[in-house]
Parts: structure tokens; sequence; C-alpha cells
């Protein structure tokens, strides 16, 4: 994915006249629109791509360009048309940042004089055309030809809304209008054929006159025109049923809190089988693999470093694979808006904005796109307290982390109705939140207070019945991302990791290796107790982690999980993977399972190294502290300052050692 | 009948009763009022207060297709005259 070069249109304007007036399909196409019209959709449907897409206005935060093929009937060549999905936009007057990703380039596009071969699909949303026609002229007059698709017409055909192509030609001309179908591949279909048409699309002639920084009626003019509006049919009565509740002042709130219970429940019930699957497939295979393979450093390296770090990631994937569906459930279903309603009030008393909710229930799957949905935040300051709070939203690479240590020092069982583990998960899932506003509201004490206005204006989009198909490609992607990146990364960790920690200075190696009079090496079954914790101790990783230990001590850890810290800096998931890796190299333990080992793991004087103070101290770590690379990237990107992403690095990272400093001198008297 | 007298009393929409209607009338000037003009709070049209938040904000308004939430300081930019009374 790249983003589209705005330059290109400069350095092709060498191109000669002759060479332009004979081209007949455009150089690029640009998809313009209200929000939540339905662009991306159409974007992925014609370009094979997959952006991410959900009934909420504002999901498209940049602009994503792709490649869009046209094969043409006559002698079946194909041509490639670079296509562009611009965020959604009401005017080209950008009110906030995600609108000036789409403004900038479509002015930049007109001033630079060359768009005779630009084509703009403009995407009407059917179901409110006179909105969408306010803008469409304003796009059309800045001299742009133009294809019209009348999206969500179905849609719009129960509320009694059909666009009347023969009134809209009349006034326009041979340009392209295209009815939306039920079907997208029927759609897209279209389309194709319509852009076929492109040399026959007359240029508009520009209306300089037209003034717009003057609002003007003209877009419900044409929508009596170009629409015939009929008696809407009865489905409409149902979606007013269901605000009734779902925004009522009390109600509302109350099916809000019952709904994320019921996921965080949920992730624990509904994933133990898939998990005990995983499980159970990763240890048969660790189990074949060590009886075929020769014992060399090469499987020792399989065995003991790569293996046992996919296997500590594999097993979150049912929980992850739930959390998205969730998450994409709410998104596709048009409940989101509806949550952002209810949040409104609460979320302006931190400083925050109701449209903080969209982060901040993205930030439950992954900080980094989170952050850049907070472009639809308009008030600067708001956006701003927004990017720095939401990486205390749990996200779903400390699921793993959370999970583990739960299980490590909390008993199986029920509390209640509910299960014990899932209630601390929750419990925890709850202390992110009130991380979240805790932090907005000190920052909202010490950040200047800004001058422009605070908005929300938020569309309530008609709800849909999520699509299965939808729900489940997101599913699959996110879990195939999250096996992707996270797997790359531990892979990489876990094989240094396994040399660093099989390795250490000659001198002191071969000395534990008298001690114990290891002759038994070839036979690595019968190691003598206590020689692979010794080894470990003595290795590059441990000498290490024994730097760090007097910082860690006060919070409880030792220098194993020091180790684990730092690695997880890349990624908060890669801990999982380094613990397997340390505790299967440093341990005796019989069990193959992280929780079990380390739930035995003992302390030099005897005592539980996880009981509940350390446990509770590094889940506490985990919580606040700032442990992501990529999101302090993202972070200086969208802020464009280096300090403001230092100083959230600094502020998080050091009010989690506070904190878990705290938890663990409380806990452990 | 009420013999409440043919009233055009102006008011804001901010201070609708929850599933009143009335028309709009005018929408200020400005940056935030020409955005509400643009989301299609287009004088003229009748306008409806559908829902109101948590502690009586945000504020949920109808007109034609547009479903939409404002703050209260938001839908006091939007003059409405009150059409009920004409009604009855």
């Amino acid at each position: 994915m790249q983003k589209p070069n705005l330059l290109k249109s400069k350095t092709l304007k060498v191109k000669s006249a002759e060479e332009k007036e004979n081209r007949l399909l455009p150089r690029k196409i640009l998809l313009v629109g209200n929000p939540n019209s339905g662009k991306t959709t159409l974007f992925n449907q014609l370009t094979g791509l997959n952006q991410k897409i959900a009934n909420y206005p504002g999901v498209t935060v940049e602009s994503k360009s792709g490649k869009f093929s046209l094969i043409d009937p006559s002698n079946r060549i194909k041509t490639e048309i670079e296509l562009i999905d611009l965020p959604g936009i009401y005017s080209l007057n950008a009110i906030s940042e995600d609108e000036k990703q789409a403004v900038v380039p479509i002015i930049q596009f007109a001033k630079t004089g060359d768009i005779e071969d630009i084509l703009v699909i403009f995407v009407v949303d059917t179901n409110n055309p006179a909105r969408s026609l306010h803008l469409y002229l304003a796009v059309r007059n800045l001299g742009f030809k133009t294809l019209l698709l009348m999206n969500m017409a179905p849609m719009a055909a129960e509320k009694g809304i059909y666009p009347n192509i023969e009134s809209i030609q009349r006034d326009l001309g041979p340009v392209p209008v295209v009815i939306s179908s039920k079907s997208r591949g029927k759609t897209a279909g279209l389309i194709r054929e319509a852009v076929r048409k492109f040399p026959s699309i007359p240029i508009p002639v520009e209306h300089n006159s037209v003034d717009h920084s003057v609002f003007n009626n003209q877009g419900v003019e044409l929508e009596k025109q170009w629409f015939t509006i009929k008696e809407p049919s009865q489905k409409s009565a149902r979606q007013k049923m269901a605000d009734r509740i779902f925004m009522h002042p009390v109600w509302g709130p109350i099916c809000f809190l019952t709904l994320l219970l019921l996921v965080f429940q949920s992730l624990f019930t509904f994933s133990a089988y898939p998990t005990d699957w995983i499980e159970g497939g990763m240890d048969k295979l660790t189990r074949f693999l060590s009886g075929v393979l020769s014992d060399n450093l090469l499987s020792q390296l399989v065995l003991e470093g790569v293996l046992p770090g996919l296997t500590g990631i594999f097993v979150f994937i049912p929980q992850i694979a739930f959390l998205f569906m969730f998450i994409a459930i709410m998104e596709e279903s048009g409940y989101l808006s509806r949550a952002t309603f209810l949040a409104d009030n609460l979320m302006r008393r931190f400083g925050l904005n109701g449209k903080s909710l969209i982060p901040f229930a993205g930030g439950a799957a992954c900080a980094v796109p989170a952050i850049l949905s907070a472009r639809t935040i308009s008030n600067p300051r708001e956006r701003l307290l927004t990017i720095l709070v939401t990486p205390w939203v749990t996200c779903s690479a400390r699921l793993p982390v959370f999970v583990t240590l739960i299980a490590v020092f909390v008993p199986e069982g029920n509390t209640g109705w509910v299960s014990t583990r899932g209630l601390v998960l929750g419990v925890f899932y709850l202390l992110g939140v009130v991380a979240v506003f805790s932090g907005a509201w000190l920052l909202n004490l010490f950040f200047k207070p800004e001058k422009s206005p605070s908005l929300f204006m938020m569309e309530l989009p008609d709800y849909r019945a999520p699509q299965v198909k939808t729900v489940i490609k997101t599913m699959l992607e996110r879990v195939g991302d999250f096996v992707w990146n996270a797997g790359k990364i531990i892979l990489a960790i876990s094989v240094v990791l396994w040399v660093l920690a099989s390795f250490g200075p000659p001198s002191e190696m071969q000395k534990i290796n008298e001690k114990y009079a290891v002759q038994s090496l070839e036979n690595p079954e019968n190691l003598p107790l206590g020689y692979k914790a010794e080894k470990l101790e003595a290795s590059f990783a441990g000498k290490f982690g024994k730097i760090m230990e007097p910082v860690l001590k006060p919070l409880g850890f030792d220098w194993k999980i020091g180790i684990g810290l730092l690695t997880s800096f890349a990624a908060r998931e890669v801990f999982v993977g380094t613990m397997n890796t340390i505790y299967g190299l440093g341990n005796d333990a019989d069990s193959d399972k992280l929780s079990e080992i380390m739930a035995s793991e003992k302390r030099p004087d005897g005592s539980k190294r996880f009981d509940a103070a350390t446990s509770l101290s590094l889940m506490v770590f985990f919580l606040l502290a700032m442990q992501c690379m990529s999101t302090f990237a993202v972070v200086k990107k969208e802020t464009r300052s280096l300090k403001l992403a230092l100083l959230q690095l600094f502020l998080m990272t050091g009010i989690a050692y506070v904190a878990s400093f705290a938890v663990y001198q409380t806990l452990s008297v | 009948m009420l013999s409440i007298p043919l009233s055009f009393a102006q008011m804001k929409a901010s201070e609708l009763k929850v599933g009143q209607k009335a028309r709009i009338l005018s929408v200020e000037s400005g940056v935030l009022g020409r955005r509400l003009l643009e989301m299609g709070f287009i004088p003229g049209k009748t306008i409806q207060l559908t829902g109101k938040g948590p502690f009586g904000s945000p504020l949920a308004f109808r007109v034609d297709f547009l479903h939409a939430a404002l703050r209260n300081a938001e839908a006091e930019l939007i003059e409405i005259e009150n059409i009920e009374s004409e009604i009855r």
C-alpha cells in the first residue's frame, strides 16, 4: 500500500497534447463522497485490496491508492488505472485532519490544471441525496470529469428514494450514472462499463462565479429535480425502535456495559476449547520433532528457542479472533456511533470527545490504527489528549501476557456465576479504562486550554445486519496480522535470545559443566537437577538480566522477567514467547505449559516466584507501561513531535514503575 | 381544540422536547453553522429531536434523511419556529 503521489501530475504534464486527446481511459480515478457512503467498500471491490470498512462516518482517515484494471473487450488489452480512495467529506472546507486528507489532494489536482485525464467517481449516499449533491456540485465546478454512483440505492428504495437518470443527464449531459445493486460484484461491473465511457464524458464548464464560501441550497433543489421521493416503507420504524433503547439516557449505557461484560466473559469461555486444541497440537509437534531430529545445535535451537516462542503466540489465536469479531460486529452494525453519543457527555468532562470512543474501542485491538482514527476529532487539543491516553486501553498484545499471568496465580473456578479468571481479566480491562480517564484528567489540567471550538457532530447511520462475510474477513485478517507480525518478531527474538541464553563466557560454562560432571550431554534426558538453571544464569542473557535486576527488584521482578520486559518493547506479546524460551531452557519441571512452569518457579528462599504480589505487580506494569515501538512511532508521526512521543513514553513507563512498586511493596509485606 | 394562539415563537433547536418537531428558520453563520448546513440542517426543513444522551447531552436530531447527534452548544446555532402549536 502506498500513498498516492500527488506530485506525479506535475511531472506528467510534459505529455503532448495529442497523447491526451487520444486517451481513452483515465489516468487516475478518485473516489469522492460524503462520510460513510460506501467508498471504501467500492475501493476494495474494484482493487481486490482489503481496506478497513465499517458502519460509522470517518473510518477512512487517509487516502489510499490501489490498482484498478480494465480489460478492453475488443483487443483483450489490460489497462491499469490508479484508484484513490479518499476520506469522506461534507464540503471542500475541511475542519478536521481526516477531511484535510481528502480536500487537499482534490484542490491540488484542480490547481495543477492537469485534470482532463482524471475521473472522479462521485459516490452519492442515495439515502440522503441533497447533501451529496451539494458536495458534488462543488467538486464538479473544479472542472473534474465525473461519474455518479447512486450508492446504497436498494436501501434508499426502502425509504422511498429513487434516482431519476433521465433528469440528471438532461441537466448534466452524458455523465454516466450508475445505480448500485444489492450485489457488490454487479455494481463493480456497472462501474467498469461506465469508466469505459470516459472519452465521452463532458468536461464541465467552470462556474467561477459560484462562491463556495457561502452555502447555497442547490443540493436541495437538485434533490427535488433528480430524485423521486415517495412515502417510506415500514422498515424505518424498527430502526427508530432500536434507537429508543440503545440511545436511551438510562437503558443505553446499561446495554453498553452489559455488552462489554459479555464480550470479556466470552473471551475466556468460548476460546477455552480451541486454545486447548492448539496447545495440544503444538505439544505433539514438539514431541514428534524431538523424536525425529538428531540432537545437534540446530535442532536445539528449533526445539528450545523457536517452537516455544511460536506456541506462546499461537495459543492466543482464538481469543484474538473473538475480540475482533466483537469489534467488527459493533462497527458493522452502526452501534459504535450510538456508543459515541452515549459517551460524549462523560468524555467532555475529561477534555476528550465522544468521538474518542472510536480510538478507545480500536485500542482494544491495537493502539496503532486506533491512534490514526483519532483524526476525525476536529479539536486539536482533544485529539492530542486522545492520542496520548489511547495506549492505556488494554490491547490484544497485552491479552496473552494477562492471560498467562492470571493462569499462574488465580485458581480455576467460579466466583458466583462468572469464571474467576475471566473476572480478574475484566478488572484489568477496567483498570485500563480507569488509567485512560485519569490520564486524560491529569493532562487536561496541565495542557493549555485551546481556543478552537470543541465539536461533536456525529451522524447516526442506519443500523444494518453485520455482514457475516465482512466480519469473518476482518477476523481472519487481524488474526493473520497478529500471527505474522508477532510471529516474525518472536522468531527473530527467540533465536537471538536462545543464543544469548545458551552460551556464556566459556570459562564459566566450563566450570558448570565440570561441577555437574556432564558427560551426560549426549543424553539430554538425564541432565542433573539444577544444571540447566545454573547454566542459564551464567549465560550472556543471564549476565545481562543480572545487570538490570537491582532496578527491578523493588517491583518483585528477577532477571528473567527483566529480559522479558526488555524484549517486550518490540511488542508486548513477545514477553510470553521470551518467558517460554527462558523457562524452557532453565527449568527442570515436567510440564510443558508455561503457566505451570512459571507457577512452580521458586525464589532463592524457596517461596514461589510468581506469587500474587509479583504477578499483580507485573500485570500492572504491563497495563501501564508503553512497551511498544510501533505505538511510539505512530504517535510521533501523528503529533509531528518527537517531544510529545518521548513525553508519553517516559510518563507511561514512569507511572508503570511507580504503580508496580506500590503494588508489590503493599502486597509482599 | 385548545385556544393556543398561532404563535410563531422563535426558539433554538436545543430547546426542543424529545419527540417535538419544528421548522428550521436559520442557522448562524460561521464555521460551525456552515458545517451544520452542509450536513443537512437546512432552513425550511422540519427538524425533530429524537433523543437526549445521559444527563441531557448530546442531542439527536432528524432532518429529512439525516440522523445526527449534536451538542447543546451546536444545536443552539439553529433557530427554529414551533410548528406544533400551528397544527393544533
